[in-house]
């Protein structure tokens, strides 16, 4: 309950110096009074860019680090993370063929995310039916291989794409991987912001099955737990929510990688807490990379995967080795 | 008085290894054991009673009730299940415990409740590991984690409790204590046990009754007394052995007979009466 409660009060924090911090710096108690007084330069900045930038970093942050404490929970293996299911590789693919074909430029900007969408549910449900159909029970080990391999067959049709195409779209297409927080459009925001909550709230309605799936999937069952429902909307319930996270934003890694990690080594396996604390860490921790990504080069802005990496990668090789030296 | 029907059942993997017409009751409060050959259907007929594979109907029944027509909670609080091995999680023993009350949660209920934590206590203290309450379940030895698993499956008030070889990985001392405990557990609650177990010594001193199975099929049941005789253990394990009063005990016991000794085929053998 502290841990929620210390979280909770470190997202504020995050959030408010995410606001304050940019070209034009705002201190805290300005951003409230401009946010009263609703006219100025100020606000306008703090309307249109900061505060929807901070929403989607705190969505998408929360979004991939719940996503990959279910997956690494059902599959009980901590190197699985959302990108490992193919999602990240379907979308890309999508993207890459939006781009190539110039549809962003043809039809609507808004079909660049409406691609990335399209690519990661194909996968998705590639993945569900390959692993599922050929007999009843839910084979987890299959799914997790058929995961890796749509990831690599979607790259390769990436690269494919890439070879063909011109030097422009090319660097369009990478950049889009890279990944970004730069969003204007408020809707495909808060349609985020929406899924990710959507999703908070659904996985908690399988704790108890979570908790049990720690016991490995046969002893769950002697628990009377639906294990093979569980894993299935579990499973989809953390492919949604990152389908639109990497529709909306592009690939941004590690953080549903290194969150869960991070979050379960400091308050434990239980998943009744665990859930709500990897969603606000992994909020708090794109935030405060998105900060970082917008001001070490000020006036111009980092790739947000390249914070993401290397803090996340530094971060968890301390926590590591901290934790090595403890034991 | 019969808990456990298992009549004429032929369940299995679908396309593979499949029971053969295999029919026993189990008695309440008696202590059966399962033995056999690696491969003779022991973890097969134990996995239908458990839930682990589908059921078909009509076949195993539960106080006279189709267990087939069990839902899996229904099930989960009438029977629970010891494995050989158990998970290293990192929890404590008290929250592993605790787990055992997973089939009594209403639906959106997160927390414990206070008549949970009770339960617990009780079997954490009955199984003897209630010093070790606060201990990380990983960082116990194997017969602890082992004593904390049948706290779990106590802990789920069950009226019928499987065990698949719960000893077959420990040490004398261990396996002793904790049959002694499943003994004292058939005695004083009235605990009914079925229990697969591949060590015949051990079977012939706890069980109260033997189901002896050979490739898919029951192949003779009864006591230790009727089932432990070289000539059965021979006809389906296929291994020449000895078999003699146990001094104490009058069990019967089953020596093995190694190639080191040399003698010939056949031995003098020593006939239980």
């Amino acid at each position: 309950m502290v841990t929620i409660l210390v979280l909770i009060a470190m997202v504020l924090c995050a959030a408010l110096l995410s606001l304050s911090v940019g070209d034009m710096d705002i201190s805290v108690p300005d951003i409230l009074r401009y946010l009263r007084l609703k006219e100025g330069l100020e606000f306008a900045v703090l309307d249109n860019i900061r505060i929807p930038r901070t929403i989607l970093a705190f969505s998408v942050g929360g979004a991939l680090s719940l996503a990959g404490t279910l997956l690494q929970g059902v599959y009980r293996n901590p190197l699985v993370e959302p990108y490992t299911m193919g999602i990240s590789g379907g979308a890309a693919l999508g993207v890459a063929i939006c781009i190539v074909l110039e549809l962003h430029f043809k039809v609507s900007s808004l079909m660049l995310p409406l691609s990335g969408f399209f690519g990661a549910f194909v996968s998705i449900f590639l993945v569900y039916r390959l692993s599922s159909k050929r007999n009843k029970n839910l084979n987890i080990n299959r799914m997790l291989l058929i995961g890796v391999m749509i990831s690599f067959i979607a790259s390769s049709a990436m690269l494919f794409f890439m070879s063909v195409t011109t030097a422009e779209n090319i660097q369009s297409i990478v950049f889009w991987i890279m990944g970004s927080l730069n969003e204007p459009n408020k809707f495909l925001i808060y349609t985020s912001l929406f899924f990710s909550v959507l999703g908070l709230a659904v996985s908690y309605l399988y704790v108890v099955p979570l908790n049990a799936l720690r016991l490995g999937e046969v002893r769950a069952k002697h628990l009377g737990v639906k294990t093979d429902r569980s894993i299935k909307v579990v499973f989809i319930t953390a492919s949604v929510i990152t389908g639109i996270s990497v529709s909306v934003s592009g690939v941004i890694g590690f953080v549903g990688l290194i969150i869960p990690h991070l979050v379960r080594s400091i308050i434990g396996t239980d998943y009744r807490v665990l859930l709500l604390a990897s969603f606000l860490g992994g909020g708090i921790f794109l935030i405060m990379s998105d900060i970082l990504a917008r001001t070490i080069i000020a006036p111009n802005e980092l790739p947000i995967g390249v914070i993401t990496g290397m803090l996340g990668g530094v971060v968890f090789i301390t926590a590591l080795s901290k934790k090595l030296k403890s034991d | 008085m019969h808990i456990v029907e298992v009549k004429n059942a032929n369940y299995g993997y679908a396309h593979a290894f499949q029971l053969v017409d295999v029919s026993f009751r189990v008695m309440e409060g008696m202590l059966t054991g399962i033995i056999g050959p690696n491969g003779s259907g022991k973890s097969t007929l134990l996995k239908g009673i458990s839930g682990e594979l589908a059921l078909p109907e009509n076949q195993v029944f539960l106080k006279g009730k189709d267990l087939a027509g069990f839902t899996d909670t229904e099930r989960a609080k009438e029977i629970a299940v010891v494995t050989q091995f158990s998970e290293p999680i990192d929890i404590s023993v008290e929250e592993y415990v605790l787990m055992g009350r997973i089939p009594y949660r209403k639906k959106y209920q997160f927390f414990e409740t206070e008549r949970d934590y009770e339960i617990a206590q009780k079997y954490m203290k009955l199984t003897g590991i209630y010093p070790l309450r606060a201990k990380k379940f990983s960082k116990l030895s194997g017969g602890e984690q082992q004593l904390a698993s049948i706290a779990k499956a106590l802990t789920q008030e069950p009226s019928l409790l499987l065990l698949d070889e719960p000893t077959s990985h420990l040490d004398i001392s261990h396996q002793v204590q904790i049959l002694n405990l499943i003994h004292q557990l058939t005695q004083a609650p009235g605990l009914t046990v079925i229990m697969v177990i591949h060590d015949l010594n051990l079977a012939s001193e706890y069980c109260d009754y033997l189901i002896l199975m050979r490739s898919g099929a029951l192949y003779r049941q009864g006591t230790p007394n009727e089932i432990l005789n070289f000539k059965n253990i021979e006809d389906v394990y296929k291994t020449e052995v000895l078999t003699q009063e146990n001094p104490r005990s009058k069990n019967p016991a089953v020596f093995l007979i190694s190639n080191k000794t040399g003698q010939a085929r056949r031995p003098a053998r020593f006939y239980l009466s």
